[in-house]
């Protein structure tokens, strides 16, 4: 485990210096990012003009969840969004070759060897839009409560890099899951906005079988002081679940892995 | 001597789908396709021993790159026993891969986009090395390759050759006690592979790591190998010296004499069977254990100006291996 940690920080430090080498990708992304959060930003302000909740929950509150989406996104798209998408075909043409024979954890050399930390722009931009949330909110933010948030948000990326995972070692079954890969990116979206507006089945589907719209909610939740402890301990038990699966379905795949040529 | 290395009734199968030609022959694909299997590896068995040098031949599709994949924990045998270090390769023990190294000649573990040290340094935190082995190692490594100017180079600005160098260094910082090679010397120019050979012939006599070294070209086995193990079809064909090849596999020798004076062809066929003539220059092919006796007569016979004696090409008694299945033994 912790030989694996040091592994861990050693891949961002090596991705970071792949990020320095070519420095004009930082700058487009920057662009890019504040482009992509203001546009959202102007999408709620549209919705709250025509109505003063959604499901019952007020603009800031919207905001804030927004807020906790994009760091959640930031990240996966910082650690490990490349690699699942590239991890198919790599597959494919027999390149994980190499990191199977390292001594350090095989998914970790798959799925986060890949770093963009050229998309570390988006966190400055998304630090501006909790200050924007918490303006919104007309209140002060207990720092607590948002460290336990972003605490939650970042325990959350286990739940969906278990999902990718368990996605992408159908690679060794199904040999091409591109498709399926992208369907998890997009049902992200989910949790884009307050679980509330979701009918209860979906809610409940959300939530516990596939549980993406908790992965921004929760924190959120957290951070306004509205999470029940239920669905605290419940969140910590699917964490550990689908950790769990995913371990073992992966292991499970290695052994079916055929190479190429 | 216990074996480092042990291999028994080891079988690799591989299933696939059939795939007919063609745009109906795709779509017919999405309802209805015939399954295949392959055996890649078909029971082979071999043992080898700490320090050895063994070279792995065979034509494409052999079952040789899939062995040493299997013998490496890249791939999960079908059935049968491998033993490496003690340990079971496809069970992943960080403990074995610390101790071993895979390098393939069409696969790279260096990134492209930085300086090949970069990815040293991230070897060393996955491998653990301890910073003066590193350091010991490193230098040791450059200087014997002589890459020592070009470690802070971007990979994809490095020619193949010197890729190849530091592909190496990557691998042996670690002192691996055994190194799979899958054609390290694939596509590189002729000082290159020289340099490659020099460099694993001196790592293996002055560290005593075992080599498993696959490849196509025939000098890389000549020069290098303690042992050549001949796999077609995922079978063994041969494992034995080089030197032991000729003297059973090829029951005759080739004479290249020149004459002083050109003659009749008939003549010459008295001595073996022609083979080519050019001006006064004749090749004739004699048994093995006559070769003696029929060079005396030749040079009593005619007024000889020149005359040598050749072993027939490895690659064409190799070749006659492959054709015949000869299975044979001569440790």
């Amino acid at each position: 485990m912790i030989h694996d940690l040091k592994v861990f920080f050693t891949l961002i430090a090596f991705n970071i210096k792949v990020t320095l080498a070519y420095r004009a990708s930082l700058v487009i992304s920057l662009i890019l990012n504040i482009l992509w959060v203001v546009s959202f930003i102007i999408f709620i302000e549209v919705i709250f003009q025509n109505v003063v909740t959604l499901g019952g929950v007020s603009k800031g509150e919207t905001l804030l969840i927004m807020a906790f989406y994009y760091l959640f996104t930031n990240i996966s798209d910082i650690f490990y969004r490349d690699s699942f998408e590239q991890f198919g075909e790599k597959m494919r043409t027999g390149y994980i070759d190499m990191w199977l024979t390292k001594p350090a954890s095989s998914r970790m050399l798959m799925f986060m060897s890949n770093m963009r930390f050229d998309y570390i722009t988006a966190i400055a931009v998304t630090v501006a839009l909790f200050a924007y949330a918490f303006r919104t909110l007309n209140s002060t933010p207990d720092i607590h409560l948002l460290l336990f948030g972003i605490g939650i948000s970042l325990i959350a990326h286990v739940i969906f890099f278990s999902v990718l995972s368990m996605l992408a070692t159908l690679n060794f079954w199904l040999e091409k899951t591109d498709t399926l890969n992208m369907v998890a990116w997009q049902l992200t979206q989910v949790g884009r906005y307050p679980r509330a507006i979701y009918t209860s089945w979906a809610r409940i589907v959300f939530t516990y079988v596939l549980p993406l719209a908790i992965l921004a909610n929760l924190p959120a939740e957290v951070a306004l002081k509205i999470a029940t402890t239920e669905s605290i301990i419940v969140f910590f038990a699917i964490t550990i679940t689908l950790y769990i699966v995913s371990f073992l379905f992966w292991k499970k795949g290695l052994t079916r892995y055929s190479s190429a040529g | 001597m216990t074996p480092i290395i042990e291999v028994k009734h080891l079988v690799k199968k591989y299933s696939f789908y059939k795939k007919e030609p063609g745009l109906m022959g795709s779509i017919k694909g999405l309802f209805r396709r015939e399954k295949l299997y392959v055996e890649a590896v078909k029971g082979i068995n071999f043992s080898i021993k700490p320090g050895e040098f063994i070279g792995f031949v065979g034509p494409n599709g052999a079952g040789k790159t899939t062995t040493l994949k299997m013998l490496s924990g890249i791939l999960y045998p079908t059935s049968g026993e491998i033993q490496v270090l003690g340990y079971k390769p496809f069970e992943r023990k960080p403990e074995f891969q610390k101790q071993f190294s895979l390098v393939m000649g069409q696969k790279n573990q260096l990134w492209w986009d930085l300086p090949a040290m970069e990815s040293f340094l991230l070897n060393k935190a996955i491998y653990e090395i301890p910073d003066e082995l590193f350091k010991k190692n490193l230098d040791e490594l450059s200087e014997l390759l002589d890459i020592k100017d070009f470690l802070d180079v971007q990979v994809r600005k490095l020619s193949l050759g010197q890729r190849m160098k530091c592909e190496l260094i990557a691998a042996l910082l670690h002192s691996p006690k055994v190194l799979f090679l899958d054609e390290p010397t694939i596509g590189l120019d002729v000082v290159s592979q020289n340099a490659i050979r020099e460099f694993l012939k001196k790592y293996n006599k002055e560290k005593g790591a075992t080599i498993i070294l696959t490849s196509h070209y025939m000098q890389d086995i000549r020069r290098l190998c303690d042992r050549v193990v001949i796999i077609d079809h995922g079978a063994l064909l041969y494992d034995g010296t080089y030197d032991a090849l000729h003297t059973q596999y090829s029951d005759s020798k080739t004479l290249e004499f020149t004459l002083a004076e050109k003659i009749d062809s008939k003549e010459i066929e008295r001595f073996g069977k022609l083979i080519s003539q050019k001006e006064n220059t004749y090749t004739i092919d004699v048994p093995r254990e006559k070769t003696a006796e029929v060079t005396g007569k030749i040079l009593e016979t005619f007024n000889v100006d020149d005359i040598i004696i050749h072993e027939r090409d490895i690659e064409e008694i190799i070749g006659e291996i492959f054709t015949t299945k000869h299975v044979s033994n001569h440790q």
